[in-house]
């Protein structure tokens, strides 16, 4: 979430159950079919959060290291590096926060780590336990000051010995606070009781000695193919983000196989020198340096549109349509997470592409980043009867609409992007997904790579599909008005 | 002034419900569970309230294993799985007829089977909780509980929000389920991080139990060591792990259940015997897997397994009991010159160990707690609750943040397997405390508020520590995987349609079919 404030409201409710009502109109039962389809969908569609909001965020492992993973939006990156003529580098600064340990001048003593990655986690090894530390992930400038985006949370890092303190001082144990029952459902209709009467009648197990291999587990229907069990994606759906039979949740961790920092640049360190148990003021809690924080809200950089020549090719991931009005079409997302591999150590990005219903496209991208070789072109067909209309916020480096901007490969962008996969690497193995979700008219047709898409009652649509090597090519859908154009 | 031994079991699983398929592997769990633990002790602990024990053990019941014993539909699956499980016992003792030593064994099964069955369909009607919790009232045991979907909360600290809704609906379900207030609760994996006693004690618990270094490490320093509870300045109390009585228990090489005559675990007719045969008993008719009947002891490192003989692992048993008890008397008589606090050990155990790993660990439970009533002048077996009515001055410390996981800390649910689940779920917390000041004027009973709810229940679903432990080991990877993504989605699902005023409540209704736990929860302790 941005932090923006929302317009309270209310749902009042379907027809069967008004808004306040604690009785709702008892549905049929549900079929076992209907829960598998649900819950398949809701998972396939709403797992990713495509705006996490900006934060840094620390955990202890042990008394000798720590965890940190953060996330900071890539329009803030932007705005930082637009104001900043100097020379840079993205660090995590730590403060020891310990009672006590303030430096010569009362400040709290601070360490940086550069760090790399708009969206990433590292683990971080630290000298001493028993330190308490709070952290900001931002620009660190030539004179060292620092033009923060987020700042951490406080952590305490574990005692790892007993402690010198010998004190022993007694007292009574009092008991527990009384507590009281919460909540109605003893006397509601949704009490669990009531749920399981919901649930779909269960055939049991008595036919098993019979034929066990018999039962069998209908297919809930979704484009591309049949559904065997939740738990196992069927091979000819794309599993969530990787080919292999069994998805292995290290695939999608963030920064797997970075370094644990050893090292940091120490800005002011008498505090390291001192033992666990030095004579400490607990008084004397140190105070916080102050840092420049990044004050534009958090939002989405807006990439310049731009028509990719190959987008025109039939080879493209593209997607025809058949009398789509673009009201209709709220929004097309296309997202995709690459894993990819780089001497042995795997690395991870994601790909976030949005079609906004005002035709403007935004986009977001660990990899590319204006100034830094704005390499990820995003296409909408040029003869878009709307294009020459739409709100265009320009990057640093973007081109004016609508003229071609050159596909650039993917292993360029990531080899001269921020994240600094390498410069001299041209290794890359790259695994592209898109998933496509939408709105369309219930009547209508869709097609992807000549495939028909299914559009369900509601008039949605989603699919996935799996891209070839190749340039990478954010093929968006095409509509037009009351036509039944097919774009290639 | 005699020792006092509090020893707890910590019953707990994950919640594991799948009413969109007829059968679904990991319900098992709770299924082996019951007959093989659970209602084993329930029924050794009652024979032991008929010949007049008190205060025998402390019994941690999670709220996700709590709301499952009340689920009525997993009752109905459970009452499927023991008819399976009790024809393949049929079965086993016509297969076995010709072979005295197996159809014992068999024969034993049955028994116990038989016994299961009478007990939870003929005597209690399902109410396992109703019988535990008689047992309580009874003084034969002390429950107590623990978090909501048991999320590890040092890890979850980052935002305190998640830690206060998993301790206030932990307490608040226990509450609700058993009529009773838990004076203590298990801290999920014993994870301990220093200020968190200001929310157990918020949550309405008295006491909470850390691992033996969380004591050892405090501040200042523990004047009793390990053999006396410490008072957090807030004056919540808490207990220490005694590593010598636990390693007896848990220890792969000096622990008692790892003894040659003891049943083998692993050697199981659903990987033994054809499939021609077993296939009606075992998952979708050819994946092979444990039906608890196990014919052979441990036997030895690398050796080839002879059969089980109940007669030879009772002696041991025995003996075992005799050696745990001995034990714990020397340790209190370290202590014995005390004249104010008392010598106490505390020995905290998964509840499942016993019965369903350890095949007669509940039977040796039995014999110490009998053990024990012979040394009433030194020792005697206690709950917290009692020792801390008499012996209610304690010493004022700080305890050390600590686990009982590999390494003693965090490690074991934060590291390179599992580290992708913490932004999803620091995340999803934040936003729920959106959510909750957004709609905070939504009636109970409404689609707003029911949404809510839901929402809240998806993430403290998605927060259970079992996912992250599983990820980590391996084990049921897979489904730990699936469990998390689904929660997560199922959040950010229910978050889009109350921001979005679209909530279609035939797809709430199902999700709460599925997720059909926490029944009263309180959106306010998200906030």
């Amino acid at each position: 979430m941005s932090g923006k404030k929302q317009k309270k409201h209310r749902a009042t409710g379907s027809a069967s159950s008004p808004a306040g009502t604690a009785m709702p109109v008892d549905p049929a039962a549900f079929s076992q079919k209907e829960l598998r389809k649900l819950s398949f969908e809701i998972s396939s569609r709403w797992f990713n959060n495509e705006q996490p909001a900006p934060r840094l965020t620390l955990s202890v492992v042990n008394p000798w290291r720590i965890h940190a993973f953060w996330h900071i939006n890539p329009d803030m990156m932007a705005q930082a590096l637009k104001t900043s003529d100097t020379p840079h580098a993205l660090v995590i600064r730590f403060t020891d926060l310990t009672p006590g340990q303030s430096g010569k001048t009362g400040q709290a003593t601070s360490f940086d780590i550069e760090v790399d990655g708009l969206n990433n986690n590292w683990y971080i090894d630290l000298w001493q336990p028993g330190r308490r530390y709070v952290a900001e992930l931002g620009l660190r400038r030539a004179d060292s000051t620092l033009r923060r985006f987020v700042r951490s949370n406080e952590i305490l890092v574990p005692r790892a010995e007993p402690s010198t303190a010998l004190e022993f001082n007694l007292a009574q144990y009092k008991g527990a606070k009384p507590i009281s029952r919460t909540g109605t459902s003893a006397n509601s209709s949704y009490s669990v009781a009531h749920l399981a009467r919901l649930l779909p009648s269960f055939g049991g197990f008595p036919d098993v000695l019979s034929d066990p291999t018999s039962q069998t587990i209908e297919e809930p229907e979704f484009p591309g193919a049949p559904l065997k069990r939740v738990q196992n994606w069927d091979a000819e759906i794309e599993p969530p983000f990787e080919d292999d039979a069994t998805p292995s949740p290290e695939r999608y961790r963030y920064g797997k196989d970075f370094p644990v920092i050893q090292f940091a640049t120490i800005n002011e360190s008498p505090a390291y020198a001192t033992g666990n148990d030095s004579p400490i003021d607990f008084e004397a809690v140190p105070e916080l340096p102050e840092t420049d924080p990044l004050t534009i809200a958090p939002g989405n950089l807006t990439f310049e549109p731009a028509v990719v020549p190959e987008f025109l090719s039939p080879r493209a991931a593209s997607v025809s349509g058949t009398g789509h009005k673009p009201e209709n079409f709220p929004q097309i997302n296309i997202d995709a997470l690459d894993t990819f591999h780089r001497e042995g150590k795997q690395l991870k990005a994601s790909l976030g592409i949005v079609l906004n219903n005002d035709w403007s496209a935004t986009a977001s991208f660990p990899g590319a980043l204006p100034g830094h070789g704005n390499k990820l072109a995003i296409n909408v067909p040029a003869n878009s009867p709307t294009a020459s209309n739409r709100p265009m916020k320009a990057s640093p480096q973007a081109q004016a609409w609508p003229a071609p901007k050159p596909v650039i490969a993917l292993e360029e962008t990531m080899a001269e992007s921020f994240f600094s996969a390498g410069a001299d690497n041209r290794d890359l193995n790259l695994s592209v997904r898109l998933e496509l979700t939408g709105t369309a008219g219930p009547d209508k047709a869709l097609t992807l790579f000549g495939e028909p898409v299914e559009i369900d009652e509601q008039g949605q649509f989603y699919v996935r599909v799996k891209l070839d090597k190749g340039p990478l090519l954010a093929a968006l859908l095409r509509a037009q008005h009351g036509t039944n154009l097919e774009a290639d | 002034m005699p020792g006092y031994h509090c020893i707890v079991l910590h019953a707990h699983l994950p919640y594991i419900r799948h009413p969109e398929y007829d059968s679904f592997f990991e319900e098992n769990w709770l299924f082996e569970a019951l007959t093989e633990s659970y209602i084993p002790l329930l029924n050794m602990l009652r024979r032991k309230q008929q010949d007049g024990y008190r205060h025998c053990l402390t019994l941690s019941l999670s709220p996700t294993l709590l709301s499952m014993l009340e689920d009525p539909f997993l009752r109905k699956r459970f009452r499927k799985h023991l008819d399976k499980m009790q024809l393949l016992a049929e079965q086993e003792v016509k297969r076995t007829r010709d072979e005295p030593r197996f159809l014992n064994l068999a024969r034993m099964y049955q028994q116990q089977l038989q016994t299961v069955s009478d007990t939870f369909f003929n005597e209690l009607d399902g109410d396992v909780v109703g019988a535990f919790t008689e047992l309580h009232k009874a003084n034969v045991i002390e429950l107590i509980t623990s978090a909501a979907t048991h999320g590890f909360l040092p890890l979850l600290k980052a935002e305190p929000a998640s830690v206060r809704a998993q301790l206030k609906t932990g307490a608040q379900t226990f509450y609700n389920i058993t009529v009773l207030q838990a004076q203590g609760v298990w801290l999920p994996e014993c994870g301990y991080y220093e200020g968190l006693e200001a929310v157990v004690e918020d949550a309405g618990f008295g006491y909470f139990f850390v691992d033996s270094h969380g004591i050892l490490n405090s501040k200042p320093r523990p004047y009793y060591g390990l053999s006396a509870p410490l008072l957090c300045p807030n004056g919540v109390a808490v207990f220490g792990r005694d590593p010598g009585s636990s390693r007896q228990v848990w220890s792969r090489d000096e622990g008692y259940p790892g003894d040659f005559h003891y049943r083998d675990f692993y050697r199981d007719i659903g990987f033994d015997l054809e499939m021609d045969y077993i296939s009606p008993f075992i998952l979708d008719g050819r994946t092979r897997i444990h039906t608890g009947f196990k014919y052979y002891r441990i036997t030895g490192h690398d050796a080839e397994k002879e059969v089980y003989v109940p007669e030879r692992a009772r002696e041991r048993i025995n003996k075992h009991a005799d050696d745990f008890v001995k034990r714990a008397l020397a340790q209190h008589a370290q202590h014995e010159s005390r004249d104010t606090t008392a010598s106490l050990i505390t020995s905290p155990y998964d509840a499942e160990l016993f019965g369903h790993w350890w095949f007669e660990g509940t039977d040796w439970l039995e014999a110490v707690i009998e053990r024990y009533s012979a040394y009433t002048d030194s020792a005697l077996l206690s709950t917290p609750s009692v020792y801390l009515a008499q012996n209610s001055m304690l010493q004022v410390a700080e305890p050390s943040a600590s686990s009982w996981g590999d390494g003693g800390y965090n490690a074991f649910w934060l590291n390179e397997g599992n580290d992708w689940i913490y932004p999803h779920l620091h995340d999803t917390s934040k936003r729920m405390q959106a959510l909750v000041e957004l709609f905070h004027d939504a009636e109970p009973g409404a689609l707003t508020y029911r949404a809510l709810q839901q929402a809240g229940r998806s993430q403290l679903l998605a927060q259970a520590s079992d996912w992250a432990f599983f990820l980590k080991t391996g084990t049921a990877q897979e489904y730990a995987y699936n469990r998390t993504r689904d929660h997560l989605a199922r959040f950010n699902y229910l978050e889009n349609v109350l921001r979005n005023n679209t909530i279609d409540e035939r797809r709430l209704q199902a999700l709460e079919a599925m997720d059909a736990i926490f029944p009263d929860l309180v959106p306010e302790y998200f906030s």
